[in-house]
């Protein structure tokens, strides 16, 4: 059928004006579920914003900026000073090792399994993967701290005597347990899946006539990856990175079996001294009154926004890749 | 009964001029080169479309007047048979010419007898609980056409309906279509862009 | 595009470049032999130690062997082995710790397994009892309850949402699309933060089941409305406009057609649901915290569950405690990853090819 007009892309829902009252009772209905979703979602919108608004009040930007956490004590004589300064930089620098480290592994993991691996075990393989992603985070926490942790702490060690001459390498003690570094190998490992995931799709959309041009052209396999695949999946590749970087910010119970919290800004990954938001949660909510409550629920309210605009950029990333293709 | 459609089909750049009357009893056949509008014809008339401008009536009822008013398809007694059919592939053949009966509350048991009787009708009596995509063209075309006669549409449209339909099999199938739509009490389009078929079936003949 | 593949295919295979003749495999294996003996003297020298330390001695010494060849075949080709070699390894690098986690958990926690192990709770051990005593029967209760609970409130309400965005494209689908990729980021311990302060804290003062499930739910909405977005988004539209042709209503379209020719990836989107959640261990600190009775009531106290208890017993720190936990992971991975695949294969058959 060549006909030119072949595709009927009205949407006769906005203009009908006889429609029949089975459908207007289905479309209240799906409606109504789906705005009490939205009403939910952004009723938890609302919520953090409203408890956390005092402290916002009170502390204002310092609440970003200052390191000091403390509920001060009952009798007054000390006073509550809250600041996630320290932790969202150590959320950071955690979430960017983790990063840096997973990047090349996600490209290379993507790269073999898409163009590499011998087509027969090519499905086996992404099962693998897929079911990896699976894998609990308190289970990771768990290898982590019994297994990683004593061999990061070797490897730190190692990396301190060679390279202690760069500063973030540096450490005042030799103490390497529970360090960012270990916490970002951890994550990592973690992350890896998801960026994994998301690259390999991509790359399994690289035009093939251009491959095989190259190919045509004498080329090698590399020279085919690396002027075709990499260029192409660069979006993807952004994209899949950014989705990582919003996990591995939010995880909290991994991070909190690796990582030793300490309130102050720690340049020195190797040192047994870090940050994490979502693990200051989860360690302070045990003994926190009602306002280092709402000090802690506005610290979850920064971490919100920062994974939010993160995952807004991957989507947007992405999906600009999608509609390219 | 009686069908008017005068205006303008199609969308932004593609524009067509139609002016059809048509009574019942009659057998619409229409001609016309690949990309000349016979399918956006038979879905504005279905009311997948909207007409660009003028206007479609039906038995006096104003189906669309190409601004506000415009009833939706499922308001409208049509029933479309596509070129590619399009036999609801999760469903066997019983279920898939049930289904027009089952949507507008017939009852399962008066449905299913129904379905029967218009599958008898079609020569297709032993595939009741057979899937789609083991039938061929042929039996596809049949169950397309039952399972549009099945709800007693007020206008039928048939898109190409010997088009997927193999060398062998075509006398058989042009001979139903044309002893049904013979006996079709109410207003039949037929597309075709084979003459000969529309000899068979067609009692007026409009070319695009 | 699908002539050319025809025509690659009437192609004998030695001819795609990908695939290696056997000559190549033999210098593949005489590179290799190469790399471990430098290997063996690199470790020797530089008293790298270990497994790892033999493993990167012979990935560095691989590396220059197969840099080396440049100088016989070019540096084209030598880039390209390298790269494959470069490849292979990070790959395998990868696999690593996955092989040792697994093989942790299965060495480390099958000690604590006997029979009774699935049938008893901790109500009259304490974590650092022997190991024949105590089991996880609670935990494995109040994972299924909660999980399950979370499951009857997120997915139709995903479904519906799904429904709403694709098939009636209301006025706030692109908010409600919006919100639902918003909030699938949402911080698993926010989710339980909200929870807590809500409902712990000011409706029923007490931590429970219900929270659990309800901070579960929250985060299984997102993923179960945005992969059934996905999905419905498939099912072709023709199907759509012959039921609209033969006079059904949108709602009889909806639930007849669209919805079951989408099933599988329905059921995909609950598993996948599913099975991210029942791993979730932050918002349950908050909201079920813990509870050493095997109970199923989701009301009056706080709720075991599978995570928790890993993460209990983690924190005991003893060497008993440490295998409970290890057993555990092993029940909770299992259950993940059965999930996981069952996910795969429901949606796998759908369609056909990766």
């Amino acid at each position: 059928m060549s006909n030119t007009v072949s595709d009927s892309k009205i949407d006769r829902r906005v203009i009908t004006v006889r429609s029949s009252g089975v459908d207007r009772v289905f479309r209240i209905l799906i409606s109504a579920g789906a705005l009490f979703s939205l009403f939910v979602l952004g009723l938890i919108a609302f919520f953090l914003l409203y408890q956390g608004f005092e402290i916002f009040k009170d502390f204002g930007l310092k609440f970003l900026t200052s390191s000091v956490w403390s509920a001060g004590s009952d009798d007054g004589s000390q006073v509550a000073s809250f600041g996630v300064g320290a932790m969202l930089f150590g959320s950071l620098v955690i979430a960017l090792i983790a990063l840096i480290v997973s990047l090349p592994f996600a490209i290379a993991v993507s790269l073999y399994l898409e163009f590499y691996s011998p087509r027969s075990i090519r499905r086996l393989l992404t099962s693998i993967l897929d079911m990896v992603a699976a894998i609990p985070s308190v289970i990771w926490g768990l290898w982590g701290y019994t297994i990683l942790n004593p061999m990061g702490a070797g490897w730190a060690k190692s990396l301190n005597s060679w390279l202690h001459w760069i500063p973030i390498f540096n450490v005042p003690t030799p103490i390497f347990e529970r360090s960012p570094f270990i916490a970002g190998l951890l994550l990592a490992m973690m992350i890896l899946p998801i960026t994994t995931s998301v690259t390999r799709e991509v790359y399994s959309h690289a035009p093939r006539d251009q491959i095989d041009a190259v190919y045509g052209l004498g080329g090698t396999r590399w020279g085919a990856m690396r002027t075709v695949v990499l260029p192409f999946g660069r979006s993807g590749l952004v994209g899949g990175a950014m989705l990582g970087l919003g996990r591995a910010l939010g995880e909290t119970v991994a991070v909190y079996l690796v990582l030793n919290l300490f309130f102050k800004v720690n340049f020195q990954i190797l040192l047994s001294a870090g940050g994490s938001v979502a693990s200051l949660i989860a360690t302070r909510f045990g003994e926190a009154g009602p306002y280092e409550l709402k000090a802690l629920i506005a610290a979850g309210l920064v971490l919100f926004v920062v994974t939010l605009i993160v995952n807004s950029i991957a989507t947007l990333i992405v999906n600009h890749g999608k509609s390219a293709r | 009964m009686s069908l008017e459609l005068h205006g303008v089909l199609g969308r932004g750049e593609f524009r067509r001029d139609v002016d059809l009357a048509i009574n019942s009893g009659e057998v619409w056949g229409i001609t016309g080169r690949n990309g000349c509008g016979k399918s956006t014809l038979l879905h504005t008339i279905a009311g997948l479309e909207k007409l660009q401008s003028g206007s479609l009536t039906v038995n006096e009822s104003l189906w669309d007047d190409s601004h506000k008013q415009f009833v939706v398809p499922e308001d409208r007694k049509v029933a479309l048979v596509f070129q590619d059919i399009r036999l609801f592939p999760h469903m066997s053949v019983l279920r898939n010419v049930c289904y027009p009966l089952r949507a507008q509350g017939v009852t399962r048991v008066l449905a299913i007898s129904r379905a029967r009787q218009m599958l008898e009708l079609v020569g297709m009596t032993s595939a009741h609980h057979r899937t789609p995509d083991s039938l061929s063209g042929g039996e596809r075309q049949r169950v397309g056409l039952a399972r549009a006669l099945v709800a007693q549409p007020s206008v039928l449209l048939l898109d190409e309906p010997l088009s997927a339909v193999d060398a062998s099999s075509r006398p058989g199938l042009q001979s139903l279509l044309a002893l049904m739509l013979a006996e079709f009490s109410g207003i039949a389009i037929v597309v075709s862009h084979d003459e000969s078929d529309l000899a068979a079936m067609a009692t007026h003949h409009l070319e695009m | 595009m699908s002539d050319v593949t025809m025509i690659t295919n009437l192609i004998p295979e030695k001819r795609q470049p990908w695939k290696r003749p056997a000559q190549t495999f033999r210098q593949l294996v005489v590179l290799a032999l190469v790399a471990g003996v430098l290997a063996t003297i690199a470790v020797r020298v530089t008293g790298l130690a270990g497994f790892l330390g033999w493993y990167i001695a012979f990935v560095a010494a691989l590396l220059v062997t197969v840099g080396a060849t440049a100088v016989t075949t070019g540096a084209k080709l030598a880039f390209d082995r390298l790269a494959t070699v470069l490849v292979s390894v990070l790959f395998s690098l990868v696999a690593l710790p996955w092989i040792s986690l697994i093989y942790t958990v299965i060495s480390r926690g099958a000690k604590a397994v006997y029979l009774g192990f699935f049938t008893t709770d901790m109500f009259v051990n304490s974590s650092d009892d022997p190991l024949n005593q105590g089991g996880i029967s609670h935990a494995i209760v109040g994972t299924l309850l909660m999980v399950l609970v979370a499951s009857l409130i997120a997915v139709p309400l995903g479904i519906v949402a799904a429904i709403y965005i694709v098939e009636i494209k209301g006025r706030f689908a692109g908010m409600v699309r919006f919100f639902t990729q918003a909030m699938s980021g949402v911080p698993s311990i926010v989710a339980g933060l909200f929870i807590y302060s809500t409902v712990v804290m000011t409706l029923t003062h007490k931590f429970n089941g219900i929270a659990g499930a309800l901070s579960l739910s929250i985060l299984m909405l997102p993923t179960v409305a945005r992969t059934t977005e996905e999905v419905l988004k498939v099912v072709p539209r023709e199907l759509r406009d012959a039921s609209y042709a033969l006079g059904a209503s949108q709602f009889k379209t909806t639930f007849k057609i669209v919805l079951p020719t989408a099933r599988s990836g329905l059921i995909t989107a609950a598993v996948l649901g599913v099975a991210r959640v029942a791993g979730e261990t932050a918002p349950l600190l908050l909201t079920s915290q813990y509870f050493v009775k095997f109970t199923t009531d989701m009301f009056n106290n706080p709720m075991a569950s599978l995570p928790t208890y890993v993460f209990g017993n983690l924190l005991t720190g003893t060497d008993n405690s440490y295998a409970r936990a290890w057993a555990a992971s092993m029940v909770l991975i299992s259950i993940v990853v059965v999930l996981s695949v069952t996910a795969r294969l429901i949606g796998g058959r759908n369609s056909g090819k990766k």
